[in-house]
């Protein structure tokens, strides 16, 4: 079931490819959310009832500006202010991001290691990733040394753990059954 | 009227002995003796026959219905005496019934109360092996977790003081591998 974020998303990610400008709108509305959850205030200001719609307008123009992003992006903010949407901006940004992955065959994984990987690394598990998934892959890598050693995968909702913590876990299970 | 005659009846005699006293110890004398005496008999035995026969006859009566009533009265008493010796031989009957019943009761709810408590104790007793087996197992199960988690620990331990760039990368390579293991 397509919740209402989605619909927004939807509409967005479809204008954005339509205009070849899907990855800078990607950032310009990652950017966005970023300066709501620095200035709470800001948020308030948008989604309050008591300000007029003409100044919310003028507040996300002048923000637009400054940010130097597009007219899609202003435009989309417009209609989101209009119909009162400011506070599911998150997940609509959520929905957005896997609606252009989904368009564009790009699979996102998140790469927990226990130390830096080198390019040579990087560039395997990529392959194996885009062998796996099917997709094109692009990951987000992070640092845990409590993972002593190996590396714990996730693509979408699925998680493949390598990791030395993982298999002493295990070890320690088995070892408690018997 | 009949009062008068018998006054007359009965002085004629004595008025008789006054006038000769010695006229009466002739026969004369004897038989007017006789007749006073029969006289007076007779007069006597009227009087009795008259009066008496039936007061006699109603005492008699009322002492013969006394003497039926008091029969009547002593039958009704023996039968309430047999009644209440026949009720009191069945109580006698009932509470030796009732003693019986009270006794095999009595019996009955002791071997009762026996089961339940030999019932009870094998309750109590399964369950105490029940609680004592299954904390044999938690304490079993509580050791090998402390020597799992301590073996563990003691390993994961040893597994960095020896892990160096070569075993990681090897520890990684190895990983890789299995991925694509499961690509192809």
């Amino acid at each position: 079931m397509r919740t209402i974020a989605q619909h927004y998303a939807d509409a967005l990610a479809e204008v954005a490819i339509s205009q070849k400008s899907a990855e800078q709108v990607r950032r310009e509305l990652r950017d966005f959310l970023a300066l709501l959850r620095e200035s709470p205030q800001l948020g308030v200001l948008l989604g309050s009832p008591a300000v007029s719609r003409a100044n919310k307008h003028a507040v996300a123009e002048a923000l637009v500006e400054r940010m130097s992003a597009s007219r899609t992006l202003r435009n989309f903010l417009f209609v989101v202010i209009d119909q009162r949407r400011v506070g599911l901006l998150p997940e609509i940004q959520q929905a957005f991001d896997a609606r252009i992955d989904d368009l564009e065959g790009v699979a996102r994984a998140d790469v927990t290691t226990a130390r830096e990987l080198n390019e040579r690394e990087r560039k395997q598990l990529r392959t194996v990733l885009e062998r796996l998934s099917g997709r094109r892959v692009e990951e987000n890598y992070q640092l845990d040394p409590a993972l002593i050693a190996g590396a714990v995968v996730r693509v979408g909702s699925t998680i493949y753990d390598g990791s030395v913590r993982t298999q002493l876990e295990r070890l320690r299970v088995k070892l408690e059954s018997q | 009227m009949l009062g008068a005659a018998l006054l007359v009846t009965f002085s004629l005699p004595a008025l008789a002995q006054e006038g000769a006293a010695d006229a009466a110890n002739t026969p004369i004398g004897t038989v007017f003796r006789w007749l006073n005496f029969l006289l007076v008999f007779g007069a006597l035995a009227y009087v009795i026959v008259k009066y008496g026969a039936p007061y006699f006859s109603a005492r008699a009566e009322s002492i013969a219905r006394s003497i039926e009533e008091a029969a009547q009265t002593r039958a009704a008493a023996e039968r309430e005496l047999r009644k209440t010796v026949d009720k009191l031989a069945s109580f006698d009957r009932e509470i030796e019934e009732e003693r019986r019943a009270g006794q095999r009761d009595s019996v009955a709810d002791r071997e009762r109360i026996l089961e339940l408590t030999r019932s009870e104790v094998e309750k109590i007793q399964q369950a105490a092996r029940a609680e004592i087996a299954a904390s044999e197992r938690a304490g079993a199960q509580e050791i090998r977790a402390i020597a799992a988690k301590l073996a563990t620990e003691r390993a994961a331990a040893l597994i960095r003081e020896q892990m160096n760039k070569a075993a990681e990368s090897a520890l990684f390579g190895s990983f890789v591998g299995e991925l694509e293991r499961a690509a192809s």
